[in-house]
């Protein structure tokens, strides 16, 4: 009884954990996995990040520091209609967005601009990009104001 | 009749306003329920980071050391358990990120209290004091998939009132106590308190001992 109770919630634990990673596109949407200085799944492009606390001294964003500054992710999956979170902290001025490569091909086919607020606000889209949202997922700042990013979450919708 | 034999109940209680037979140290233990408010600053933040409300705990926990000092007055070393919450995020790299509180008080109550016979007695108290709110967030923050285990306390301050009535024989007493506590903690880096207090209401048992022979 023991080892059928166990086996079965492993197997609904394994489940939930396949489940809700493939609705993901971007494998560290919390900006979360540092290795050193510098973010383990996101590329620095150009520019300069910084490791921030942001509500707990151990839950990160990354600050873009100065500008410009480009951080980029390859997707893990594509999918036709997705739904974008971004939880940010960003000063007027700052010109901040999430940009989508589809083809991965260089070509920046979809814009999203983060609007600015006065401290930590969570934003939420739906899109539906026409192609697949799949490639590159790039996030830019092109202005001299704050900006720190805790999350840019994109999943399925 | 009924008022003559209340009078002398009450002056007989009143000639030295200790504990039956004389006893003037009391323990009290109680277990009970509490509504700490749901929506705060920091309830909030954490709903903009990302967490989902999973489980709030309303079990409510009190001990307490009493000493009467004075004629109608008793002091108390008090500690309750206040606000417990759990939080849960889906990181989207493996485990969901989890969040969790558990909030205690430590406080020094100054007991105004009322014999109305030797078995039975009423009170109002306030007290002041510190609270630690123990957190845990549990969290990827590496390429490595463990998650690790990030503990924090918090300490702020609580005020509360209280109420109670107290039947009691010569060693061993059953009481009810309800009341509110202000405890605002937890606080997060960005400024927003919780309100782990609230009202609670208790049941309890007491033991009274130390009497003077």
């Amino acid at each position: 009884m023991r080892r059928s109770t166990a086996f079965l919630l492993a197997a609904a634990g394994f489940l939930s954990t396949a489940a809700t990673c493939e609705t993901d596109l971007i494998e560290d949407a919390g900006f979360q996995l540092w290795c050193g200085d510098r973010l383990c799944v996101w590329e620095l492009e150009e520019g300069e990040i910084r490791k921030v606390a942001t509500w707990h001294s151990n839950d990160y964003g990354v600050e873009l520091v100065g500008a410009p500054v480009s951080l980029s992710s390859p997707a893990a999956r594509s999918a036709s209609s997705v739904r974008i979170e971004v939880v940010s902290d960003v000063e007027r001025g700052a010109m901040v967005t999430v940009e989508i490569d589809q083809e991965g091909d260089g070509v920046i086919d979809w814009v999203l601009p983060v609007p600015p607020s006065d401290g930590f606000v969570s934003r939420i889209w739906e899109s539906q990009p026409g192609a697949d949202a799949g490639g590159v997922f790039y996030l830019r700042k092109s202005g001299p104001g704050r900006a720190v990013v805790a999350r840019l979450r994109v999943s399925r919708s | 009749m009924v008022t003559g034999c209340l009078s002398a109940a009450v002056e007989a209680a009143a000639e030295d306003q200790l504990f039956v037979e004389g006893q003037r140290i009391g323990l009290e233990l109680g277990l009970g329920g509490g509504w700490a408010p749901r929506d705060t600053a920091y309830t909030r933040t954490l709903e903009t980071f990302g967490f989902e409300h999973w489980t709030t705990s309303q079990f409510r926990f009190s001990a307490a050391l009493e000493t009467i000092v004075v004629r109608y007055f008793s002091l108390l070393l008090q500690t309750n358990r206040l606000d417990k919450q759990e939080w849960n995020r889906d990181s989207g790299i493996g485990d969901d990120d989890h969040f969790n509180w558990n909030t205690w008080t430590l406080d020094v109550h100054l007991r105004a209290f009322y014999p109305v016979t030797h078995w039975f007695r009423v009170y109002a108290q306030f007290g002041v004091g510190p609270t630690f709110t123990g957190t845990r967030l549990y969290v990827r923050t590496t390429s490595s998939p463990e998650q690790t285990r990030f503990r924090e306390v918090d300490v702020g301050y609580n005020i509360a009132g209280l109420g109670g009535l107290e039947l009691t024989s010569r060693h061993v007493g059953f009481f009810t106590q309800g009341g509110y506590f202000y405890a605002p903690s937890p606080k997060n880096l960005l400024g927003d308190r919780h309100q782990s207090g609230g009202g609670v209401l208790l049941l309890g048992i007491s033991f009274h001992f130390g009497s003077r022979s």
